[in-house]
């Protein structure tokens, strides 16, 4: 395999005697987009830190197309790096503050004009190049500030909730940009966020940190369908986590015994035969009828309707079953005869759909 | 009770009364099926107490992979009780503790921070000339107007008082024996000497050195410091020198100015007290000596320097969150009074080996 962009191995960083970042191995492949996902104090921004050079982990390496980075310091990293406020010198115009990383190295001026008009087209700002900072929208400055970040032509771009401080609206455009312009340049981007629907929405690969440790790494799709532990389930999207004791594992399937004495189906992910564990299943892949569960086969529960709430694309229903409550979403065209408050209805999902999760 | 080869068979009353006899020989029932399947059939018992339960617990601890057969939800609900009340939760944290080696560590860490730092702005220093498009004057006459200019209301007060307290206060015991007019000479040795500097330094402290750090903790707090360390901007030229030069050109000045109020105030409650002005100036001309306002002005600048290193030292170690900032103004208040009396310390003995 080709060296990767960044490879951190094993890092390491305390703050007195909280561990910040706890042994973390993660790799950004060469033009990969990937985002560093968690909640706040999770460790994530530590993490990118310790990558752009503001902190000196306590232990461990990270690589930089090949180079150990070690005590580098963090403007001769070559690292373009965007903060969740736009950082523009006050005093200079937008093409002045695209070009002040060129200035730094010396670049001459010619190849700097060249390449700050390239950044500047490349973020849709080529009309505003003579303008003030304070002169711009918030989603305006942020995106001089990316186009700081990219015309040095850096190999690794770090992006630290880049989109935090914008509207809602703006954030979503934003996401769309950012991903459209890293595949054109294929710059390698890192990108620190808590929320999940934006890591979704721009990243090759996401990585999930919790109290500073990796808990899964991949695509949002097999985040998403496939989560390996009850913390990935529940911070990425909605999760009905229904407790149950682990009676047989065949193949890769889980038989699980749910409070109510029911025997239903999961996917196995290394739960022990005997324990407890979590079976965990996306509101969406729930299927609901309005009959007996022995009717609608073998692994369906009994469950009784306890709300309908109507959300424009899709309803929820509460729902209670094996002594916990359960999520179902339907989309809003799927009839829904039967279903009122307090009817009996029967609860069923494809075995694959769902998780058996130790816990 | 029945045991076969892979499953344990119980019927009728688990009560206590009902499994008390059979307790041992169905543990050693599900000790000997250790490794194979076992499963534990309750389709046929009528009764459950908590006993019963627990022993089905034990049983399903014992054998590690053994299935209950035949249970009712409220068995299941019970059983699975029973597991969970067992669960032995993970000791909580200890509480606390003061330890000197904790202590002792932590002081060499914050030593070797300091010195680091120490280091860190030499380095800023002797690179200056090559940096200097980084260095802002006016952050410079910024910091001077704002620790130094400012300051002087509240210096001007506070010397008075101070020379108005010194003097009452010596006052009362030197007329007994008659040494009204020693006052003058007293007070104005003590203030020159070594009150003017220190308490000039500790008005800074508060003042500006809590400034320091709340200016440069918040900036490090926004990430701006980062960001200027991304750009290769130098923070220590760019934040600390400004700050710095400006406390070590500020400090004698005030200290000048402190002495001056302390005196005037002294010179109050003497005239008071029947002293003439003459014999006030001719006691302080007779016992003041120029070495000791040059001295003390010294000793000052280098008051003003560990204060406003201190200070921005405070806010270079800020770390996360908002109130990381609070925490390292008061850090930098307590830090700068404290170095400076230990200075001052060092000062007395040094001056006292040199014979000044």
């Amino acid at each position: 395999m080709a060296e990767p962009c960044l490879r951190l191995v094993d890092v390491r960083r305390s703050f007195d005697s909280t561990r910040a970042v706890d042994g973390l191995s993660l790799a950004v492949a060469a033009g990969e987009y990937v985002s560093l996902l968690g909640p706040s104090g999770s460790g994530k921004s530590t993490t990118l830190g310790l990558i752009a050079g503001f902190l000196r982990p306590d232990g461990g390496e990270i690589w930089l197309d090949g180079r150990l980075l070690g005590e580098m310091p963090a403007h001769r990293r070559g690292i373009g790096v965007v903060f969740q406020e736009p950082r523009l010198l006050p005093h200079l115009t937008v093409a002045e503050n695209v070009g002040f990383p060129l200035a730094m190295r010396r670049v001459g001026r010619a190849e700097r004009d060249r390449a700050i008009r390239a950044a500047l087209a490349m973020v849709d700002l080529a009309g505003l190049a003579e303008r003030r900072p304070d002169t711009l929208s918030g989603g305006q400055a942020q995106r001089v500030a990316l186009a700081a970040a990219l015309v040095f032509k850096p190999s690794l771009v770090l992006l630290d909730e880049p989109l935090g401080a914008l509207d809602r609206q703006l954030r979503e455009a934003m996401q769309g940009e950012l991903r459209a312009l890293q595949q054109r340049t294929g710059i390698a981007m890192l990108h620190v966020t808590h929320d999940q629907a934006e890591a979704m929405a721009v990243s090759d690969r996401m990585a999930v940190i919790e109290a500073g440790q990796l808990r899964q790494v991949g695509t949002p799709r097999a985040l998403y369908d496939a989560p390996a532990n009850v913390f990935v389930a529940r911070f990425l999207g909605e999760d009905n986590q229904i407790p149950g004791r682990v009676a047989a594992v065949e193949d890769d399937i889980a038989v699980v015994r749910l409070p109510g004495g029911a025997l239903v189906e999961a996917r196995d992910t290394g739960v022990a035969v005997g324990g407890n564990c979590v079976i965990s299943v996306r509101p969406e892949r729930l299927a609901v009828a309005a009959i007996a569960a022995e009717e609608m086969g073998d692994g369906a529960l009994p469950a009784v309707l306890r709300e309908v709430a109507f959300r424009g694309d899709h309803v929820r229903l509460t729902l209670e079953a094996a002594g916990t409550t359960v999520l179902v979403k339907r989309p809003a065209i799927a009839p829904l005869a039967g279903f009122v408050p307090g009817a009996d209805l029967a609860l069923a999902w494809q075995p694959h759909h769902a998780q058996a999760l130790p816990v | 009770m029945e045991a076969a080869p892979g499953a344990l068979t119980f019927a009728g009353a688990m009560d206590a009364k009902g499994v008390a006899p059979v307790w041992a020989r169905a543990l050693a029932a599900a000790e000997a099926a250790k490794g194979t399947s076992l499963a534990l059939d309750i389709g046929a018992v009528t009764l459950w107490d908590t006993a019963g339960i627990t022993l089905l617990a034990d049983l399903e601890t014992l054998h590690g992979a053994a299935t209950v057969v035949g249970a009712t939800p409220q068995v299941e609900t019970l059983l699975a009780r029973v597991h969970a009340a067992r669960q032995v939760p993970g000791r909580p944290p200890s509480p606390a503790v003061f330890s000197l080696r904790a202590l002792l560590v932590g002081g060499i860490a914050a030593a070797a921070d300091g010195v680091a730092f120490l280091g860190e702005t030499a380095i800023a220093l002797v690179m200056l000339p090559a940096r200097l498009k980084m260095f802002r004057m006016s952050d410079l006459w910024r910091a001077a107007d704002q620790s130094g200019v400012k300051a002087i209301p509240l210096v001007l007060l506070l010397g008075v008082l101070i020379g108005l307290i010194l003097a009452f206060q010596s006052l009362i015991p030197m007329r007994r024996f008659g040494a009204d007019v020693y006052v003058a000479s007293l007070v104005a040795i003590g203030l020159v000497r070594e009150l003017g500097p220190l308490l000039a330094a500790v008005i800074l402290s508060g003042r500006s050195g809590s400034a320091f750090a709340a200016e440069i903790g918040t900036m490090k707090v926004n990430q701006e410091v980062d960001a200027l360390v991304t750009m290769g901007l130098d923070p220590v030229t760019m934040l600390v020198l400004p700050r710095l030069l400006a406390a070590i050109v500020v400090m004698p000045a005030l200290t000048i100015v402190l002495d001056f109020a302390g005196l005037a105030g002294m010179s109050f409650v003497l005239l008071g007290d029947g002293i003439p002005q003459v014999a006030i100036g001719n006691q302080i001309a007779g016992w003041v000596a120029a070495g000791d306002l040059y001295g003390a002005l010294a000793k000052s600048a280098v008051f003003g320097a560990a204060v406003a290193a201190v200070g921005c030292r405070a806010g270079m170690a800020t770390g996360l969150g908002p109130e990381a900032v609070g925490v390292s103004a008061t850090r930098a208040v307590v830090g700068g009074i404290v170095a400076s009396i230990v200075l001052d310390g060092m000062f007395a003995l040094i001056f006292y080996r040199l014979g000044i």
